[in-house]
């Protein structure tokens, strides 16, 4: 589990975090710390900076990151990695997103923006995972995070790891 | 053999979970340690974020006070050609005369000395709400001033020097003070539960503004007798050019916010009236109450009134403002204090609150604003009626 200071982006992260299933642990962990690797690594941490501006419109970047992140995840596995640890590692990523954000761009975090966040973030990985024109897809349209999403996703594939 | 087979394949799968088991372990130690890792790169790069954000802010702060500055520079000088030649040059025509000294002198300006320039530079940072950076360049003329005591060996000099160091200490702590409402006001703003916080603010803010306003007008006069001094150095007096102005500035400003505040015309700084900010609600009406405060107030003028009253019987007499009517105070047969609100009072009354009926309305509709008024007094007549007058000052909230 990777440290959030702040109080709501901590208590949305370990709130996924409990209910990973253990069969997807391994490969969870693999997409947070590989995400951590991409948004704070010196040598590609400004394009999430970058991407961030000045920290007022997170509700529309942090999406459109967390899709564009997963997606380079998911190319650079050889398209091997999870979807369904995907899904799941989004919410603890967004929270680094956010907890970045507040701490170097004075951005502020409020519960209602983690949830509409959380939202967004879930139904643009999912478009660009082409999940969204499933049927059961419809459980993510449900504010905040979503652990029981986990494993029944019927476009998500069989637990590979990253 | 079976059983032997058997027993073999079953510790070879033991084996094979015992070595899967070791690399996962493995494998969660490496992970661990990769995020322990990538937490110590987060930190670094919000510090790196952060500092990198505190230079660009600097760097315009830095631009915007210089702005600021040469617009007090040119206001400043476009002041003094103005009553030298009587001319009506703005700040922007004599912009140019910044990076002019020969044009300076032929106007007979100052010179822009480094002290002069700093102190330009400390009131643009205040005029702009960067307390730090004003209080870092005050730091420097501090240590300017400083620097030049030590040079100076005539103690008329380090009396003058001593002089522009306090100026500039007082205007510094002025603005503290007015910071510190301004933040208070914005505590208050998120914090205050009922109106009578918000009111109780607003008297303090007010308060504030107006001491604020009488350090600055004191400021002018102290700033206008040191420029009187024959003896005084040019460069001193080109700091004290910019000060007077920038002081001058500051009270245009407080007066201006003053008036905002609903007090506009009752602040006069040189009148020497007591005016109290507390005793004055929004709007500039007098705080209407049933304590002390206002109490007195009223049997001040009552005393006026009883001084001025010619008929013995009469002690004072109780100010309506709201109605514009006087009832005076008289003693009954059993010597209570009492309302004299009989009919001569009244029709006395009502000739001067007729007479006192203003223009506006008198445009609007004099025969409304007269029925109006006789409305009004026909209504404080039938209260006054239903109640036992005992206490005069009970009455002051109708």
């Amino acid at each position: 589990m990777q440290k959030i200071t702040d109080p709501i982006l901590k208590q949305a992260a370990a709130q996924v975090d409990a209910k990973v299933q253990p069969n997807l642990r391994q490969s969870y962990d693999s997409i947070i710390t590989a995400g951590m690797d991409l948004m704070f690594n010196k040598s590609t941490n400004r394009y999430l900076h970058e991407a961030l501006g000045d920290g007022a419109n997170l509700e529309k970047t942090v999406p459109d990151l967390m899709a564009g992140g997963m997606m380079l995840l998911y190319n650079e596995s050889k398209r091997e990695m999870s979807i369904d640890a995907a899904m799941l590692a989004i919410v603890p990523l967004m929270c680094q997103v956010l907890e970045y954000a507040e701490q170097a761009l004075d951005a502020e975090i409020t519960p209602e923006m983690v949830a509409k966040i959380t939202l967004e973030s879930y139904r643009a990985v999912a478009k660009r995972f082409g999940l969204d024109k499933q049927p059961t897809i419809n459980g993510v349209t449900q504010p905040g995070p979503q652990p029981q999403m986990a494993g029944g996703l019927p476009g998500a594939q069989s637990q590979r790891g990253v | 053999m079976g059983l032997l087979f058997g027993a073999l394949a079953g510790a070879g799968g033991a084996i094979a979970d015992i070595a899967k088991k070791d690399q996962d372990a493995a494998s969660d130690e490496k992970r661990a340690r990769m995020l322990a890792d990538l937490e110590e790169q987060k930190t670094l790069r919000i510090e790196e974020a952060r500092a990198q954000r505190q230079r660009q802010a600097g760097i315009a702060q830095g631009s915007q006070i210089a702005s600021e500055a040469s617009r007090l520079r040119g206001q400043s000088d476009a002041a003094a050609i103005n009553a030298k030649f009587g001319s009506n040059a703005a700040a922007e025509d004599v912009a140019a005369l910044d990076n002019n000294p020969g044009a300076r002198k032929a106007y007979g300006l100052p010179e822009l000395g480094r002290l002069g320039s700093l102190e330009t530079r400390a009131q643009a940072a205040e005029n702009l709400g960067y307390l730090d950076a004003s209080r870092e360049t005050r730091g420097l003329i501090q240590a300017e001033i400083g620097n030049l005591r030590n040079e100076a060996n005539d103690k008329a000099t380090n009396r003058r020097l001593d002089l522009a160091e306090a100026n500039s200490a007082r205007s510094a702590a002025r603005q503290e003070a007015l910071a510190a409402a301004q933040i208070a006001h914005i505590k208050a703003q998120t914090a205050y539960q009922s109106s009578q916080d918000e009111l109780l603010y607003k008297k303090e803010a007010r308060s504030a503004t107006y001491d604020a306003l009488n350090g600055a007008n004191q400021d002018i006069k102290g700033i206008e007798k040191q420029m009187s001094d024959p003896m005084i150095d040019e460069n001193l007096k080109g700091i004290l050019n910019i000060q007077l102005s920038s002081t001058r500035d500051e009270a245009k400003r407080l007066r201006t916010a003053l008036a905002r505040s609903g007090l506009e015309g009752s602040e006069k700084p040189e009148s020497k009236t007591g005016f109290d900010p507390a005793k004055y609600q929004i709007g500039g009406k007098p705080v209407p109450t049933t304590s002390a405060g206002t109490g007195d107030a009223i049997a001040s003028r009552s005393q006026t009134a009883m001084q001025a009253a010619p008929d013995s019987r009469i002690l004072g007499q109780v100010i309506m403002p709201s109605i514009g009517a006087k009832f005076p105070i008289v003693q009954d047969d059993n010597g209570d204090k009492k309302l004299d609100v009989s009919g001569d009072v009244i029709l006395q009354n009502l000739r001067k609150t007729v007479l006192s009926v203003p223009s506006v309305e008198l445009k609007m509709d004099i025969g409304a604003a007269i029925n109006n008024r006789i409305d009004q007094l026909q209504q404080l007549e039938n209260e006054i009626a239903t109640k036992e007058f005992r206490n005069p000052l009970k009455l002051t909230g109708l």
